[in-house]
C-alpha cells in the first residue's frame, strides 16, 4: 500500500515537471550546449525569436548568436559553468535578419547521470521591449529641455511617440495628449505626401539625415530629421524643428539696414562727387592750377570712399548670403569682351592697352553677367595699376580639361611672396599700390573670391617679383545646344554712373 | 532741346543735376522736389522724357510714375529712374515698372546727358 502511495506521489511529480518543462519551453527560449559550447539542441521559441533554422544553429559555437560587444561574456560564462556554478545576466543576441534581441540569460551547468559535467542548458527570455523603453527614457530625458521642439514618429504607423516640452508647447498639449495622435491626421494630404517623400532616403539608408525649410501650421521651420534604429527594431523618425521666425526677422532687419545705409550713404556722395566733377570739367568756369589740384586729390578720395562703400556692403551681403545671383547659361566672351570695353578708358589713364589675345568664342558656362563683370573688372583694373606706363595687359581664355580658364597677364612688378599668402584676405593690398595714387579697398580681390565661389567657379593667380603676375579664374563649361542672343543681352545694360 | 523733367527730393543732388543736364547741352530742364509738384506742373510743360528718383518722402519715383502715365500725352514717355538702391533685383524690378532704364547714384555728372541720351536711343 505504502508502495502504491510512493509510485502515485512520483509519477503525479514527474507529471508536474513535465507541464512545468512544456510551459517553460512555451515561453522561454532554451538552449543546450556540450562541453565545447556548441550548440546541440534549441527549441522553437529560439528559433522562432531569432529567425534561425534548427540546422543553422546545431553544431555552432553559441557564441556565434552573441551581439559583437557581448562575446567576451563568453569567458566569463565558460568559467562559471566549469565551476559548476549558474551565470545570469543580460546579453544582446542577433538575429538573423541583423537586427538585436535583448535577452536576460540563466545558464546552468550540465551533468550527466553519474555526475559529470556535460556542456551547458541556457534559458532566455525577450528584454527587448523593456530595454528600448529605458533607452527611449534616457533618450528623452536629454532632449526633454531642448529648446528647439523635438518629435518622434513611428516610421511605420506615423503615430508620435514623444514630444519634448518645446512641441508640447507649440502643440498645446501634455505627456499623455498626444497618444493618440497620427501625422496622417494632423498634415493634410499633401504635406503627408511631401513629408513621407522627404523621408523615404532615410528609410532606405541612402543617407543618414534630412535637413530642409518648411512653413508648418503658419510657421516657419528649419527641419532636421533623423532615423533612429531602437534596440527592438522599431524605426523611429525623430524630427528636431527649429522656429525661424526670429532668425527671418533678423535677416529682414539686415537687409534693410543695408539698403538704407547703401542709400543714406550714396546720396550726400551724389552731391559731393558730382558738384566737383563739375568744377574739375570747369561747368563753372576755368579752375586756378592749384585749385585743380586739391580739388583733383579730393575727387580721388571722394571716388575711393564711394568704392569703399559698395566693397562693404557687397560683403555684407555675401555673409548675410544676400547677394543676388542671376545665374544663366552663355558664352563667356561676351562677358569679357564687355569688361575689357569697360576698363579700357581706366586703362588708358596709365598709358596701358589691354587685349584679348585667344578668345573661345563657343565656350559656354552658368555664370551670373553683372557679378562675372565686377570680378573682371577687378583683375583688369588691378592689371593696369600694377603695369608700367607705356604696358600691355593680356587677356587668354583656354580650356583646362572641363573648365575655361580666363586669365588676366601684367607685366608689372609682380608680387612678392610674403605678400602673395594673403592676396585674397580683406583689406591686402601689394604694396606697389599706392605709390601710383591709385583708388583701391583692398577687399576686390576678397569680393572676387567670394563671387567665384558663389558661381562654383574658381580664382588663383601666379606671380614672380620682376616679372609680372596672370590672375585666373575658372568657370565649369557648360555644353549648350543653342546659346543666347548677345543682341538681346546688350539691350539689357543698365545706365550705371561712373 | 528735349524737355526733361527731374523730380528729386534731395536739393544738393537737384543742384548737381541741372547744372551736369545743362552742361549737355541737350535739354530744357523743370526740376520739381516731389512727385505731387509734377503731377500738378507737367501738363503744362508736357515732358518728352521723365528722371525720377526712386525713394523720396511722401509719393515714391514708381508711384509718380504711375500718377503721370495718367495724364494725357505722358502714356508713353520714355522715363529713367535713378537710385541709390543698386542690388540688381531692385533694379530690375524698378525695369519691370515701364521705365527705360535705372541710372545708379552716385552718377558720373559729365556723362549724365549722354548716358540718358544714349538710352533713348535704345
Amino acid at each position: 500500500m505504502k508502495r502504491m502511495h510512493a509510485n502515485h506521489e512520483i509519477s503525479s511529480y514527474t507529471s508536474k515537471m513535465l507541464m512545468d518543462i512544456a510551459a517553460l519551453d512555451q515561453h522561454a527560449m532554451i538552449q543546450i550546449t556540450d562541453l565545447q559550447a556548441r550548440i546541440i539542441e534549441v527549441n522553437d521559441c529560439l528559433l522562432s525569436a531569432t529567425g534561425f533554422s534548427n540546422s543553422e544553429l546545431i553544431g555552432q559555437s553559441a557564441s556565434s548568436l552573441y551581439h559583437d560587444r557581448d562575446r567576451p561574456m563568453a569567458f566569463e560564462i565558460r568559467d562559471k559553468i566549469l565551476a559548476g556554478l549558474a551565470w545570469t545576466g543580460e546579453m544582446r543576441l542577433m538575429r538573423k535578419d541583423g537586427s538585436v534581441m535583448w535577452t536576460q540569460a540563466t545558464i546552468v551547468p550540465r551533468r550527466d547521470s553519474e555526475g559529470a559535467l556535460v556542456g551547458a542548458i541556457s534559458i532566455r527570455s525577450d528584454i527587448s521591449e523593456s530595454k528600448f523603453a529605458d533607452h527611449h527614457n534616457d533618450l528623452t530625458t536629454t532632449l526633454h529641455k531642448l529648446s528647439d521642439e523635438v518629435y518622434m514618429i513611428d516610421s511605420d504607423t506615423f503615430s508620435f511617440t514623444y514630444m519634448n516640452e518645446a512641441a508640447m508647447r507649440r502643440a498645446k498639449t501634455n505627456e499623455s495628449g498626444y497618444d493618440n495622435w497620427n501625422l496622417r491626421k494632423l498634415f493634410s494630404d499633401q504635406e503627408f505626401d511631401g513629408f513621407v517623400q522627404r523621408i523615404a532616403p532615410l528609410l532606405d539608408g541612402k543617407t543618414d539625415q534630412v535637413h530642409y525649410d518648411a512653413v508648418l501650421f503658419n510657421v516657419p521651420y528649419e527641419l532636421r530629421l533623423q532615423l533612429y534604429k531602437a534596440p527592438a527594431g522599431k524605426r523611429i523618425i525623430v524630427a528636431i524643428l527649429r522656429d525661424k521666425t526670429e532668425q527671418a526677422e533678423i535677416e529682414r532687419v539686415r537687409a534693410e539696414l543695408l539698403a538704407t545705409i547703401s542709400h543714406e550713404l550714396r546720396t550726400p556722395m551724389t552731391s559731393i562727387k558730382g558738384a566737383m566733377g563739375l568744377l574739375l570739367s570747369n561747368a563753372a568756369g576755368e579752375l586756378p592750377e592749384k585749385a585743380r589740384g586739391m580739388l583733383s586729390i579730393a575727387y580721388r578720395n571722394a571716388d575711393r570712399l564711394v568704392m569703399i562703400i559698395n566693397d562693404i556692403l557687397d560683403i555684407e551681403k555675401i555673409a548675410a548670403g544676400q547677394m543676388d545671383f542671376d545665374m544663366q547659361v552663355m558664352p563667356l566672351v561676351v562677358v569679357v569682351e564687355e569688361a575689357i570695353a569697360a576698363n579700357e578708358q581706366f586703362a588708358n589713364r596709365f598709358d596701358v592697352s589691354v587685349s584679348l589675345v585667344e578668345a573661345d568664342r563657343d565656350a559656354a558656362a552658368s555664370f551670373d553677367f553683372g557679378r562675372t563683370l565686377q570680378v573682371l573688372t577687378n583683375l583688369l583694373s588691378n592689371a593696369a595699376k600694377f603695369s608700367p606706363p607705356g604696358g600691355r595687359v593680356e587677356v587668354v581664355m583656354k580650356r583646362v580639361k572641363d573648365r575655361m580658364r580666363i586669365s588676366v597677364r601684367d607685366f608689372g612688378e609682380g608680387i612678392d611672396e610674403a605678400a602673395q599668402a594673403s592676396i585674397f584676405e580683406r583689406f591686402t593690398q601689394a604694396a606697389s599700390g599706392s605709390r601710383r595714387g591709385v583708388a583701391s579697398t583692398g577687399l576686390g580681390l576678397n569680393i572676387a573670391r567670394a563671387i567665384m565661389d558663389e558661381q562654383n567657379g574658381s580664382i588663383d593667380f601666379v606671380s614672380r617679383l620682376g616679372e609680372g603676375s596672370t590672375f585666373f579664374v575658372e568657370f565649369p563649361l557648360v555644353k549648350v545646344g543653342s546659346i543666347y542672343d548677345t543682341d538681346e543681352r546688350d539691350g539689357d545694360k543698365q545706365v550705371e554712373g561712373a | 532741346m528735349l524737355r526733361l523733367m527731374h523730380v528729386e527730393d534731395d536739393e544738393d543732388i537737384r543742384e548737381v543735376a541741372k547744372m551736369a543736364l545743362e552742361f549737355s547741352g541737350q535739354f530744357e530742364i523743370i526740376q520739381c522736389p516731389s512727385g505731387e509738384e509734377a503731377i500738378e506742373r507737367a501738363p503744362e510743360f508736357k515732358p518728352e522724357v521723365l528722371l525720377l528718383d526712386v525713394m523720396m518722402p511722401g509719393m515714391s519715383g514708381p508711384t509718380t510714375l504711375q500718377h503721370l502715365r495718367k495724364i494725357d500725352g505722358l502714356q508713353d514717355t520714355p522715363a529713367i529712374f535713378m537710385t541709390a538702391r543698386a542690388q540688381p533685383s531692385e533694379i530690375e524690378e524698378l525695369k519691370a515698372q515701364s521705365a527705360l532704364t535705372v541710372v545708379v547714384k552716385p552718377f558720373d555728372p559729365i556723362t549724365l546727358g549722354d548716358q540718358i541720351m544714349a538710352a533713348l536711343r535704345g
